[in-house]
This record gives C-alpha cells, structure tokens and sequence, in this order.
C-alpha cells in the first residue's frame, strides 16, 4: 500500500529504487544544476548558457520514472536510440527528441551558432593585421595540438583525444561539431566540460596574463586609430574566396566553414532581413536549445563513466596551455616590435569570440587606465576562428566517423 | 603518421601554421586587387 502510494511520486521512488551509486550520481548533478542555474543568475557564469543547461539537467535527474519493470528512464530523450524501431518510438514519447535527432546528431545546431556568429562578427580589424592575427592565433592554438598526445598518453584512443583536445581552441560550437564527428560516444561530457570552462575562461585568464606578463607591459599603450579600415568588397571577396579554399582542404568541415562564411557574407552584404534573422531568431533560438538539450543530456549514467575525470582534467590543461601558448605568441610580438606591442593581445588568440578580446582589454586597463587594445584584439580573436577551424578538419579528417 | 600521436600533433601545428599563411595571402592579395582596381577607375574618371 505504501509502496504504492510512493509510485505516484516516481521521481522520489526512483531515488530509493535505483543503485544507491545512480541516485548519488542523479543528487549531485541535482545540486550542480541548482549552483550553475545560480552562477547563471548572478552573471559569474554566462546566463544564455547556464540557465537553460541548468533547468534541463533538473528536469532530466529529477524526472526520473518508471518506464518497465526493470527499466528507469525519462521523458526527455534517448540518445542511444539506435535501430529505427527505437527511434521512431523515442520520437514520439520524449519531448526533446526531435531536437537531438534533427539539430544535433548531426551537427545542424552547431552550424546554426555559427551563421548567427558569422552574421554578428566584425572582420576588420582582423583582415587590417592578418600576418599578427593569424600568428597570434597559431601560438594560442598550443593546447588544441598539445593536448592531443598528452590525452593518448593517458589512455584516450586518438579519436577520443583530438576530440577533447579542441576544447582547447575555446570555442563552442566547433567541440561540439567536432566531437560528434570525432567521438560521438563522448560529445555529451566534452561538450558540456567545453562550455562550462569557455564560462570560467573569464574569470581564469586575468590570473594567467597577471602571472605571466609584468604590469609595465601590460600598460603598454596601443593606438587603435593607427588601424585603417578595410573596404567592405575586400572582405566579402575574402569571405567567398576562404571558404572555397578551406572546403577544398578540408570537405568533412565545409558544413562548419560555409555556415561561418555565409553569415560574414551577409554582414558584409549589409541584407538587413538576413543578418536580423541570423543573429536574432537563429543564434538565440539556436544557444537556447542547445543549452537545453545539453543539460538534459546530463544525466547520472554520463557522469558515472570513468572516462569524464580524465577528460575534465585534459580540458582544463588544453584551456591552459592555449592561454599559455596565445601569451607566448604575444610576448614575442613584444619583443619583435620593441616594445610597441601589448602583449595582452596574445590571449584573445584563444578564440572565445569576443570573451578573451574583453578579458584582454579589460586586463589592460587595469594596467594603464588610457589604454584601449580591444580592436587589436579583436584581430586575433577572429583569426582565432579560423586556425580552430583548420585544426577541427584536420582532426576529422584524419579520425572522424566518415575516416 | 597517425602511430605517433606527438608526430602527429607536430604536423598539423605545421599544416596550421601553412594554411594560415595561404589565408594572410589571400587577404593581401585581395586587398591588392581591390586597391589596384580602385587606382585604375580614378585614373580613368
């Protein structure tokens, strides 16, 4: 009787039926979802991320039912749906499956984000200084590269490892593309460790620069005025041109590249109606359901799979050895241009558009109140794009699912 | 190649470095086409 009282409330009942391992997994990722939804709502963490990833990984550890007798599961989705049978039975039972089986599993969502960034991303100052740009972006690519045989080194396979690896290049959508090409086993875990740490590189790399750079260079003044601005025929013919190349190169990434391209285009084209859309309805509708989703994907069985500490760990490392390798990259454009050059700029290499072009100027004022570095960072951070990119189709190419 | 993942982490950073200076070319040599271009119509206005 009482027992049957308590199958009323199944996501309780569930909590004292399951494995006392998958409750304690499911609580604490309770209590995780509460501290990121308040970091959100405090604005420590990004909210457009955080909110929506926190509520979607309440909804899913909360929501836990009775599905059979001897199966517990939710109403949200199945991501191991495999056979067409089970497809089509998860598509019409959980809410969020025709999301995850439209926009993310095939990497859709992750090419919406990018024609809404491409729509909203200034190339000027990147295309007035593309020798610094692109070789400040190479330097801050040093964990992207780097961590691929360290995560071998610890058991990953190689696919595993470039997939956790591009964590590094800090940017979003591109683990998120990458992984599911790379390691769909493990997109969810690297995924989410992907963006929370983007979320922390704003509160992480101030220590990095401090540490790593003397105030008296951190002052160095730049004069913004000195860049001169780029006509935009140049850079729509450079939009159209680069994404033909890079597709030839690489054509397992030309999904991601013609998604960037084709919003650049239309910014440079000025289309009102389109660039309205695309960084508007698409790149918010986009971000909101990816968050999500990917809160809800978050569940106990995720995190109980011993491979998520290590990738935790090589997440952090890439994230700092790109900050590390993107200050290196900056220091030697010091010393090159003796000493005109804020070495700041090198971390906005580190392609977390526009975060760590912000965190760089931000840095620099505190330094010297007159100083405005934010377009030389700018530079950089778009370049940083674009060395990501290169490094993604690299790695899908070599170990992708379609290798 | 792909035995050696230090060998090839070592090439890709090289292939990066390479195809990101064919993209720094691509931007020079648009905005000398773009310039020229410019030149020639004021010469002939």
């Amino acid at each position: 009787m009482l027992a049957q009282f308590f199958q009323i409330f199944q996501g309780v009942y569930t909590l004292f039926t399951a494995e006392p391992l998958v409750s304690g997994a499911r609580l604490f990722l309770i209590a995780l979802a509460f501290l990121l939804i308040y970091l959100g709502y405090r604005r420590i963490l990004e909210p457009l991320m955080m909110i929506p990833m926190g509520i979607g990984m309440l909804g899913v550890n909360a929501g836990v039912l009775i599905l059979s007798a001897a199966e517990h599961g939710t109403l949200f989705l199945a991501p191991m749906a495999a056979d067409v049978e089970q497809v089509m039975y998860a598509l019409q039972v959980n809410f969020l499956q025709p999301i995850y089986n439209y926009t993310f599993s095939n990497g859709l969502i992750a090419c919406f984000v990018f024609m809404g960034i491409g729509a909203i991303t200034d190339i000027d100052y990147f295309m007035a200084k593309p020798i610094m740009s692109l070789v400040i972006a190479v330097f801050a690519e040093l964990g992207t590269i780097a961590t691929l045989p360290i995560a071998t080194a610890v058991g990953l396979e190689v696919n595993e490892a470039a997939a956790i690896a591009l964590v590094g290049g800090a940017d979003g959508p591109m683990v998120l593309y990458g992984s599911i090409m790379l390691a769909r086993h493990l997109f969810v875990p690297i995924t989410i460790i992907a963006y929370l740490y983007l979320s922390l590189t704003y509160a992480g790399y101030p220590y990095l620069i401090k540490l790593m750079i003397p105030r008296r260079l951190r002052a160095v003044k730049m004069n913004p005025a000195e860049i001169k601005r780029v006509p935009s025929q140049q850079k729509f013919a450079f939009t159209i041109v680069t994404v033909a190349v890079l597709s030839l190169l690489f054509p397992v990434a030309a999904p991601l590249y013609a998604s960037f391209f084709v919003g650049l285009a239309i910014k440079e084209l000025g289309i009102t109606r389109y660039i309205e859309f695309l960084s508007g309805p698409l790149l918010y509708g986009a971000t909101f359901f990816l968050a999500f989703t990917l809160g809800a994907l978050l569940e106990a069985n995720t995190i109980l799979d011993p491979v998520v500490l290590k990738l935790l760990i090589l997440g952090i490392i890439a994230l700092l050895l790109s900050g590390i390798g993107g200050i290196i990259g900056g220091m030697v454009f010091y010393k090159f241009s003796k000493g005109k050059f804020n070495p700041i700029i090198g971390i906005a290499g580190v392609s977390c558009v526009p975060t760590t072009a912000k965190v760089a100027q931000h840095a620099a004022y505190e330094a010297n109140k007159m100083n405005m570095i934010l377009p030389y960072a700018l530079g950089p951070n778009v370049a940083g794009v674009i060395t990501t990119s290169i490094i993604t189709g690299i790695y899908v190419s070599a170990f992708g699912i379609l290798s | 190649m792909y035995d050696s993942p230090v060998i090839f982490a070592l090439i890709t950073y090289g292939l990066t470095i390479v195809i990101a200076l064919v993209v720094a070319g691509i931007i020079m040599l648009i905005g000398w086409a773009v310039k020229s271009r410019g030149q020639k119509a004021a010469e002939e206005e």
